[in-house]
């Protein structure tokens, strides 16, 4: 093994046990958590006018009448095995279950996160070119607004605007039609679907990268290498662009690194209002259920995205930044 | 053997126990025999579709949540059992005028044994699974085996407490024998037999402590006229025809298609409907069914009665209240009639709830006692009540008192549900003007039957969902040295009741038993364990283009394979 590689061998394994560390942090608490909420898995499964002993037998079914340690280190052994276990409410493995939700949650924020930063960066940028005009202070308020509006008030608010035209208000496609479409008709189908929670979520989200990216555009465009730039007589949209943009950019590295776990952790009101069969939902319903091995897995995913999101920032904070680089 | 096979009504029930198990197994059942009271349009263009025609029209039903599992033996949700009645050809046609009543389905006839202790059926066999399996008793002993595996936990479990050692046992391939371990009325033992069967060749070596992961429990192997053909999760779920069902030609679908929707958001389950995405939705708010009324004609507003109660529950080892005059006092001071025209009453005067003196739903006409006389509202008598009781300001604070004791304790009910949070608060203040102080406490959800089971509690606001078969022992009976009674919330004892419970389970004669579950309740009534509230109406919208839905008090899903729409009215061409 080369020298050089040995540096990079121990941070890759320090970042590795790290996160190891984080999983079981979060697996304890989520499992501890979820044993001091009141009631049982059992509560929400059964009619409360059945029979107590049925309401036991399930519960043993469950684990549930041994003792806490005992369940704790059943679960654990069992994740150590790679086995997140079986929902409690479907009885189906939770790697089936999350991975049914996943995609429809990847494909909504895929779309928010895809229209939030493009259009977050050019309203930040006009925003601060444009400094001192009417277009600034118009910007300035419709992105405090937006910023400040709770996504779910906004898809409520949406969803009653849309109606009245007749958009469709829930759902991934249409559920009578889409079947009969053919392909084009279905893929117009997914984006009509989309477009309203794709605003709900995109709409504060834009308005945020936006006020980011005008601050640091702002401190961009008062540092002397622009000035510099200026006064060797280059166009305006080079200084911005080239010069400005580059540098303002280097902290949106980071806003998209935090962002990447709303791509798999979805957004529970926007997905609840819209009908959207993602992963908000799953979790809350696995909240609501007490559906233990379907929320530690929910849980799980999420650390580890938040996790790898962080080192993927930091790896391209490093990329893009040299000052970062040479302080290794 | 005596032989009976005509409808049987349901108002005796010879034994106490199996009330609570049968509760679910009439939802499985329940399939309506109730017809639109207008006459069925001729076959043509505005009638039902031929034989020759086919099935045509979607209906779109819109669903709170998606589907648990459609599986009879571990099915939780009422909303699944509706579905399994649609893919399962059930053994009886369970209906209801006043009372249960049960015609042939999958069991063609039926045969009792003198004894009351049993009967044998007898299955149609011309009746097939979707992959061509003929269903027969090794089907029916499968199912009953499955519920009786601890692996699997049914719900169902309690029926087979009852079952002599051995049975049910197989008589040939379309006869099955069930023998009980005492006599029951024949209501009773067909309601035990009527178990939807599940098909063993399919699940004979599934998994049973995953059963209801097994993937037939969202695509069941139909017996019906329906089959699921396909399910998202948390999406939609589609029934079709089934192409393979053998029953009755005039049980196939008249729809071609069935969709339920998961539409979780209330507010957004109705905007779908309002814009016709949606066909069918229940549980609707009564402000919002007044104004579908008003302002959508195009869909038919249904009012399901008696089957949801409120009630307030006096926690009887609790010195205030183990006096009947204090509750009885509470009682005249409550003005429930004045809630009700609050809270319950539309636009046009026309009020959907009324006033509950037991919990006997008036539904079952034969057997609830009509000529009780609620308490009036009288704050007269409840003062006078209370200083008869010994409850008095002795301190001038306001506040009755007894022996240092103030007339003040935790009125409970269950967080998120705003109508009985009102409830708390209208009766918090109705309280108070007769010097009794009610501090409302907030129970979160899962934790208020624990709570009522363990009598942990002060006073609280709860509901329950009627069943239509009677069996008031778990709420009403005296617990006994070796039993406590898990429903009887209050800790209630009244060895005249006991006695009445007792008589009304055994008793043969309806008309009889009707009279002991009469008395029952006036004695309860008399001693107010409950503050009795009001049955509440649910109103259920669905688009006027289907004919023959049938929802009722039985089903809010009942005989989909009769519901159909006229040529002229069909919504989605393909």
């Amino acid at each position: 093994m080369s020298s050089a590689a040995t540096p990079a061998l121990a941070h890759a394994l320090r970042a590795a046990a790290g996160l190891l560390a984080r999983l079981l942090g979060v697996f304890t608490l989520g499992f501890l958590l979820l044993e001091l909420a009141p009631g049982t898995p059992a509560d929400t499964m059964i009619s409360p006018d059945l029979d107590p002993a049925q309401r036991e037998k399930l519960l043993a079914k469950f684990g549930y009448d041994r003792p806490l340690a005992v369940r704790y280190a059943l679960a654990l052994r069992a994740l150590l095995g790679a086995d997140l276990g079986v929902s409690f409410v479907s009885e189906q493995p939770v790697t089936q279950v999350i991975g049914a939700h996943l995609p429809h949650t990847l494909l909504l924020s895929g779309a928010a996160l895809a229209v939030i930063f493009p259009l977050g960066v050019a309203l930040g940028v006009l925003s601060a070119v444009a400094r001192g005009h009417a277009i600034e202070r118009t910007l300035s308020v419709v992105a405090l607004v937006a910023w400040g509006l709770p996504s779910f008030w906004l898809a409520l608010m949406l969803q009653l605007g849309a109606s009245r035209v007749g958009w469709p208000t829930s759902g991934r496609v249409d559920p009578v039609m889409h079947d009969l479409m053919g392909p084009w008709e279905q893929l117009l189908d997914v984006a009509t679907h989309l477009a309203l929670p794709t605003v709900s979520l995109a709409i504060g989200g834009t308005a945020s990268v936006a006020r980011y990216v005008r601050a640091s555009m702002l401190e961009a465009l008062s540092q002397d290498y622009i000035r510099t730039a200026r006064a060797r007589g280059l166009s305006e949209l080079r200084v911005v662009g080239r010069h400005a943009l580059r540098n303002a950019l280097l902290p949106v590295i980071t806003l998209v690194g935090l962002s990447l776990p709303a791509l798999v952790g979805g957004s529970v009101l926007v997905e609840v209002i819209y009908g959207w069969p993602g992963m908000g939902k799953l979790t809350f319903d696995a909240i609501q259920a007490q559906d233990q091995p379907v929320l530690l897995g929910c849980l799980l995913l999420f650390a580890a995205v938040v996790s790898l999101a962080n080192g993927l920032a930091d790896a391209l904070y490093a990329v893009a930044d040299p000052r970062v680089r040479a302080r290794g | 053997m005596s032989t009976g096979c005509a409808a049987l009504p349901l108002a005796r029930s010879p034994r106490r126990a199996l009330g609570r198990a049968l509760l679910a197994l009439l939802a499985t059942l329940s399939a309506c025999t109730c017809q639109d009271p207008a006459p069925a349009p001729a076959a043509g263009p505005g009638g039902p579709p031929t034989a020759e025609e086919g099935p045509r029209g979607t209906l779109v039903l819109g669903a709170a949540s998606d589907v648990g599992a459609l599986n009879p033996v571990v099915a939780q949700l009422v909303e699944d059992q509706e579905l399994i009645n649609a893919v399962s050809w059930p053994p009886l046609q369970a209906g209801f005028d006043c009372r249960i009543t049960y015609t042939p389905r999958h069991f063609t006839s039926w045969t009792f044994d003198e004894d009351a202790k049993g009967l044998r059926v007898t299955l149609d066999p011309a009746i097939t699974w979707a992959d061509g399996t003929p269903v027969t008793s090794a089907d029916i002993l499968f199912t009953y085996e499955l519920i009786a595996d601890p692996a699997v936990a049914s719900p169902r479990a309690g029926y087979l407490d009852r079952f002599e050692p051995g049975y049910p046992k197989a008589d040939g391939d379309h006869a099955v024998i069930f023998r009980f371990t005492e006599p029951f009325s024949r209501i009773t033992q067909l309601s035990v037999a009527g178990m939807i069967p599940v098909p063993a060749h399919a699940l004979r070596d599934a998994d049973r402590a995953t059963l209801r992961g097994n993937p037939l429990s969202l695509r069941p192997l139909s017996s019906g006229p329906w089959a699921v053909t396909a399910h998202e999760p948390g999406e939609r779920t589609v029934l079709e025809p089934n192409p393979a069902f053998t029953g009755p030609a005039e049980a196939r679908p008249k729809l071609r298609r069935i969709i339920k929707r998961v539409i979780p958001d209330y507010a957004t389950r109705l905007l779908e409907l309002k814009a016709g995405r949606i066909d069918y939705m229940d549980s609707l708010a009564l402000e919002d069914a007044v104004a579908l009324r008003r302002d959508h004609p195009e869909l038919r507003v249904i009012t399901r009665r008696g089957r949801t109660s409120d009630y307030l529950t006096w926690n009887l080892s609790n010195p205030r209240f183990s006096d009947v005059r204090v509750r009885t006092a509470l009682a005249h001071a409550a003005d429930i009639d004045g809630i009700v025209r609050a809270l319950f009453t539309d636009p046009e005067g026309n009020a959907h709830a009324t006033r509950a003196v037991s919990t006997i739903t008036p539904a079952l006409c034969g057997a609830h006692a009509d000529d009780i006389q609620p308490l009036a509202h009288d704050l007269a008598r409840a003062r006078a009540l209370l200083d008869e009781a010994g409850w008095r300001d002795a301190d001038g604070d306001g506040v009755r008192d007894k022996d240092g004791v103030p007339l003040r304790f935790k009125l409970s009910t269950n967080a998120g549900n705003k109508r009985r949070e009102e409830v708390a608060l209208l009766l918090q203040a109705a309280f108070k003007r007769v010097g009794a102080v009610a501090d409302i406490e907030l129970v979160e959800p899962r934790s208020l039957f624990d709570r009522l089971r363990g009598r942990d509690y002060d006073a609280m606001i709860a509901g329950w969902s009627a069943g239509l078969f009677i069996d008031p022992s778990n709420m009403w009976h005296s617990d006994t040295p070796t039993k406590t009674y898990a429903f009887n919330f209050p800790g209630y004892r009244n060895p005249a009741v006991d006695a009445l419970i007792d008589k009304g389970l055994s008793e043969p004669d309806d008309e009889v038993a009707a009279e002991a579950w009469k008395e029952m309740q006036r004695l309860i009534y008399a001693d107010q364990p409950y503050m009795f509230l009001w049955w509440l109406d649910e109103p259920i919208a669905v688009h006027r283009r289907f004919q023959d839905t049938q929802i009722d008090v039985l089903s809010r899903l009942g005989e989909l394979h009769a519901w159909w729409v006229p040529a002229d009215e069909v919504k989605y061409p393909r």
